[in-house]
């Protein structure tokens, strides 16, 4: 059986990675075309780390986490767990392998079932994984969760419309942790939450991630949270990964134009914010549909720096300095 | 111990929640009525036996001496042509219609509901196109025309008439219930739960079927009007509960023949009909607003 | 013209609901000058869009009420105002723009028959324009905009343009009239940030160009920071600070503004910080006096009984807080 590999004790992980993927393609069959919502991507996420996604709308990047959590079958390519091959849909995984990778979804919203109780939500993945085997000892489960993401324990006997978004987020959240889960998406877990709300629930993720020496997945479009949330980032865009660093590193050094694009147009509260971001480049055009990914590199048609090769062949990630990846011609030319 | 404290709680918060869709209810007058109307029609069906003095005239009983007495003291709605109260009949009447509405409704919800949860949930399986081809093949067909042919080869009585009407109307459930289960199907909240391993029964049952229930309790309570209608056109025709038993349909029918002399004959049933119908649309309105989510 | 585009006076608004009165609007003061540009930021439950949907008086009147209080536009309280000359108001005068662009189009017509009817009704009213004019005018439109090929998109249909265009399209109809005060409500927040960053400089041209203020509504204070001259502090149903934006940002002095801003994470990294103890409060029991002080950490024993009223710190920086009566300027430790 494979549960051996999964346990945390068990096989010692290569390169202390917890998760590796290489090579990962995800196409959908549309009426308009085929949509490389993932178009061959590379990364690794050691254990303990909290690894940042960037991009914005059609670069895939919730495409990356659905697939790594099973929602999706991988095109091509391979998703390694714990020196695992687990690149099949959630159906096909064993039940060990659900405890251990749990997703949070966007929209608090929708992630939880309007017509069930606090209780109800937070007890399925106990039941189903027979982590507590009576009501008595459930109901005690439910209440340590409440606790641990800070919610009153009354919260049991409520219903989701009765609670705001960030308190619905919460609950999305214990629902992950329930299973107590080694790897942990997070798939823009506080984008529609207010400024105040985020920050409690940031930090609440944060210090779970050092309580329980949890790794993160954690996708976002803004990058003024990621530099303080992640220690790697890397940002996508239309399927591929663009660039990826360690997060002082990639804030400090930006490299590709893609990154001091996108950078450069953030709005920034304070002037040693703005010396920090580097030198404005205006972002023009549109972002292209996923169906329609021009030739060569995906970026061409908004870039600052083109050059004649950039229209015709798709460059290849390189490795510029030490753990600091970029796809782009004008590093490929230097090297 | 803790089972009480727990429901105590519970029931505070429902209890809350009644109030609230009793506010919602209540804000429309015309759902008020509904509700009295129908509180008043359950009133007489069910206590028929203390409110009606000629108990006699829903059993083979005739008495040609009263026979095609206008409305009067000891009979406020007239007599028929066999000398039968039809004040009695037609509040046993209410019981018949109540009765038809319960059993199609109780037979129609349950396979409909049930198929149309499983055919949208594996929505574009084998199972789903089996399913919803069976329901399109019964919707093509006129309710009532089916339900006649259903009860042209069955024997006639009441049973045959109501499992007739059960076979035409679950079809709507099941298109109701699949449309709902489709559109949530690929909601966030179902997938987690997928995603955690959840067992399909689970899934099925205790996820989706919930976020169904609003649609569904609001269609039944407008569909007691329309059972109503479908049965007492059938027994308009003969077919549905036969002779004696007072059934809404068979009156008019019979009185229909005496107008515009012996017009009391036709239509007192005919009013209580409007009011059962009438009734349970107002009320059925009503709750179709206790489910509706109003700006605010 | 003298005076202010826009005054907002002690505006105070209920709505009836069941459990009780939910106490929205409690004295809103607000004022926007002429070709200036005002920001209004606070958190989602500060009531900044129901504020703005009074002026425009777009709220649900069955059961929101005005208790007290009026709103001048150019002079004329718009709520004694009869329904026609609001929607003249509304046609010729006030444009909105509305965070979610999908929502705000009809998806069953055509981006030209939505543009057409616009014009017809604002501009077009009492002049007879021909279908060319007014087919001339929607493209013109839409150019300005610099959306791609114009022509073309007059016949699309909303779903077939991407959320950025769509914006774009709401904003092109919003300048359709020659109107004078433009309330863009959240503008950015369904947009990426490349799309955001063109559409908020675009704004900005476009609002130079003419004799136009703008209220801009948010949450995301960067965006407001980085386009408005003066901006407003909202929270729970009243206006707590206002200064000018520069000002505001380098130097908040409002508990919550402090808090607020103090929240928002750094480029600069320094940790995220734990977010603002306590919770908006509920409108159906609001908090006594200061709607802010179960929350706040410098609270006196006046701030529980008594509503603050806006105190004069600086030229044009006014705070709604008991610690700066009489004149003081900074929060004394």
């Amino acid at each position: 059986m494979r549960v051996g590999y999964l346990k945390k004790e068990g096989a010692k992980l290569i390169n202390n990675n917890i998760l590796t993927v290489k090579n990962l393609k995800k196409y959908f069959v549309t009426q308009q075309g085929i949509v490389k919502a993932v178009n061959d991507i590379d990364f690794s996420i050691k254990e303990g780390e909290i690894f940042g996604l960037v991009g914005e709308s059609g670069s895939g990047k919730s495409t990356v986490a659905y697939t790594i959590v099973g929602l999706y079958k991988p095109t091509e390519g391979e998703i390694t767990y714990r020196n695992q091959d687990i690149s099949n849909e959630s159906k096909e995984r064993s039940k060990e392998l659900k405890k251990e990778i749990q997703i949070v979804f966007q929209d608090p919203g929708t992630s939880i079932n309007p017509t069930r109780s606090i209780y109800q939500i937070l007890e399925l993945p106990l039941r189903v994984h027979a982590i507590a085997n009576n009501h008595k000892d459930r109901t005690d489960k439910v209440k340590k969760l409440l606790k641990m993401v800070e919610l009153p324990e009354n919260y049991i006997y409520t219903y989701p419309e009765m609670i705001g978004g960030g308190e619905k987020q919460m609950v999305s959240i214990a629902r992950a942790l329930a299973t107590n889960p080694s790897l942990v998406l997070l798939d823009e877990p506080t984008s529609a939450l207010d400024v105040s709300i985020q920050a409690k629930i940031i930090y609440m993720l944060i210090k779970l991630q050092k309580d329980f020496n949890l790794s993160y997945l954690f996708i976002t479009h803004d990058l003024s949270l990621m530099r303080n949330v992640a220690t790697s980032v890397a940002i996508m865009y239309l399927g591929k990964i663009c660039e990826n660093a360690s997060s002082s590193e990639f804030f400090r050094n930006p490299l590709h134009p893609y990154t001091q694009m996108l950078l450069s147009s953030i709005p920034v509260l304070t002037d040693e914010e703005e010396k920090l971001k580097p030198k404005k480049v205006k972002s023009i055009g549109e972002i292209p549909s996923p169906v329609n990914i021009p030739t060569g590199c995906s970026f061409h048609s908004r870039c600052h720096e083109k050059m004649d090769i950039c229209s015709k062949e798709d460059p290849v990630m390189v490795e510029v300095t030490k753990g600091h990846f970029v796809r782009c011609h004008l590093y490929k030319l230097r090297m | 111990m803790k089972k009480t404290i727990f429901s105590q709680v519970l029931t505070s918060k429902k209890w809350e929640n009644v109030q609230r869709s009793w506010y919602k209810f209540s804000r429309n007058r015309l759902s008020i009525i509904g509700l009295i109307v129908v509180f008043i029609i359950l009133f007489l069906a069910i206590f028929a036996p203390f409110i009606t003095v000629h108990p006699e005239s829903v059993s083979k009983y005739v008495n040609f001496s009263e026979s095609k007495q206008p409305p009067s003291l000891s009979y406020p709605f007239g007599t028929d042509i066999y000398g039968r109260d039809i004040f009695t009949r037609t509040i046993y009447a209410f019981r018949i219609s109540l009765l038809m509405s319960f059993v199609v409704l109780s037979i129609s919800v349950s396979i409909g509901v049930t198929l149309g949860l499983v055919a949208g949930y594996f929505k574009d399986s084998w199972i789903d196109i089996l399913i919803m081809r069976i329901t399109d093949i019964f919707l093509s067909i006129p309710a009532l025309i089916l339900a006649l042919s259903i009860c042209a080869i069955l024997p006639r009585n009441l049973t045959t008439t109501m499992i007739a009407i059960s076979l035409v109307w679950w079809t709507w459930y099941c298109r109701m219930t699949y449309g709902i289960v489709t559109s949530i199907r690929g909601e966030f909240f179902i997938q987690a739960v997928e995603l955690i391993g959840a067992g399909k029964l689970h899934i099925l049952f205790k996820e989706v079927l919930p976020n169904c229930l609003s649609e569904i309790v609001t269609k039944v309570t407008l569909d007691v009007g329309s059972v109503i209608l479908i049965g007492s056109s059938l027994s308009f025709v003969g077919l549905g509960a036969q002779p004696p038993t007072a059934d809404l349909g068979s009156m008019i029918a019979g009185g229909a023949k005496y107008l515009p002399d012996l017009w009391w004959m036709s239509m007192f049933p005919s009013i209580a009909l409007v009011m059962v119908v009438l009734g349970f649309n107002l009320l059925g309105d009503g709750i179709h607003d206790i489910f509706t989510v109003r700006e605010g | 013209m003298k005076g202010n585009l826009l005054e907002v006076k002690d505006l105070s608004l209920y709505f009836k609901v069941f459990g009780g009165t939910l106490k929205v609007l409690d004295g809103v003061n607000f004022t926007v000058g002429l070709k200036e540009k005002v920001g209004l930021i606070g958190e989602t439950g500060s009531a900044k869009t129901t504020t703005m949907k009074a002026i425009m008086k777009i709220l649900g009147m069955t059961t929101a009420r005005i208790s007290k209080g009026e709103i001048l536009f150019k002079g004329r309280d718009i709520l004694k105002m009869n329904e026609a000359k609001v929607q003249e108001m509304r046609r010729k005068e006030i444009s909105m723009i509305f965070q979610d662009p999908t929502a705000a189009l009809n998806p069953v017509f055509t981006i030209g028959s939505q543009i057409r009817n616009i014009i017809k009704y604002s501009v077009g009213m009492g002049k007879k324009l021909t279908k060319a004019e007014i087919k001339a005018r929607g493209i013109e439109a839409l150019r300005k905009v610099m959306l791609p090929d114009p022509e073309r998109i007059l016949n699309f249909y909303p779903i077939q343009l991407s959320g950025g265009m769509r914006q774009r399209v709401c904003i092109a109809m919003a300048f359709l009239s020659n109107l004078n005060l433009l309330i863009a409500d959240e503008p950015g927040t369904s947009l990426d940030v490349t799309i955001k960053d063109q559409i908020l400089r675009l704004l900005e041209d476009l609002v130079d160009e003419k004799y136009i203020s703008v209220i801009l509504i948010s949450h995301a204070l960067g965006m407001v920071k980085n386009i408005t001259d003066r901006t407003y502090v909202m929270y729970a149903g009243s206006m707590v600070e206002v200064a000018k934006t520069a000002e505001l940002f380098t130097n908040p002095l409002h508990p919550y503004s402090q808090a607020l801003i103090a929240v928002v994470p750094k480029l600069t990294g320094g940790g995220m910080s734990q977010g603002i103890p306590g919770y908006i409060p509920e409108y159906l029991n609001p908090p006594l006096g200061c709607r802010f002080h179960p929350r706040c950490d410098y609270v006196m024993p006046i701030c529980k009984v008594e509503k603050p009223t806006f105190f004069k710190v600086k030229k044009s920086h006014q705070v709604a807080c008991w610690l700066f009566k009489k004149g003081r300027s900074q929060i004394d430790q």
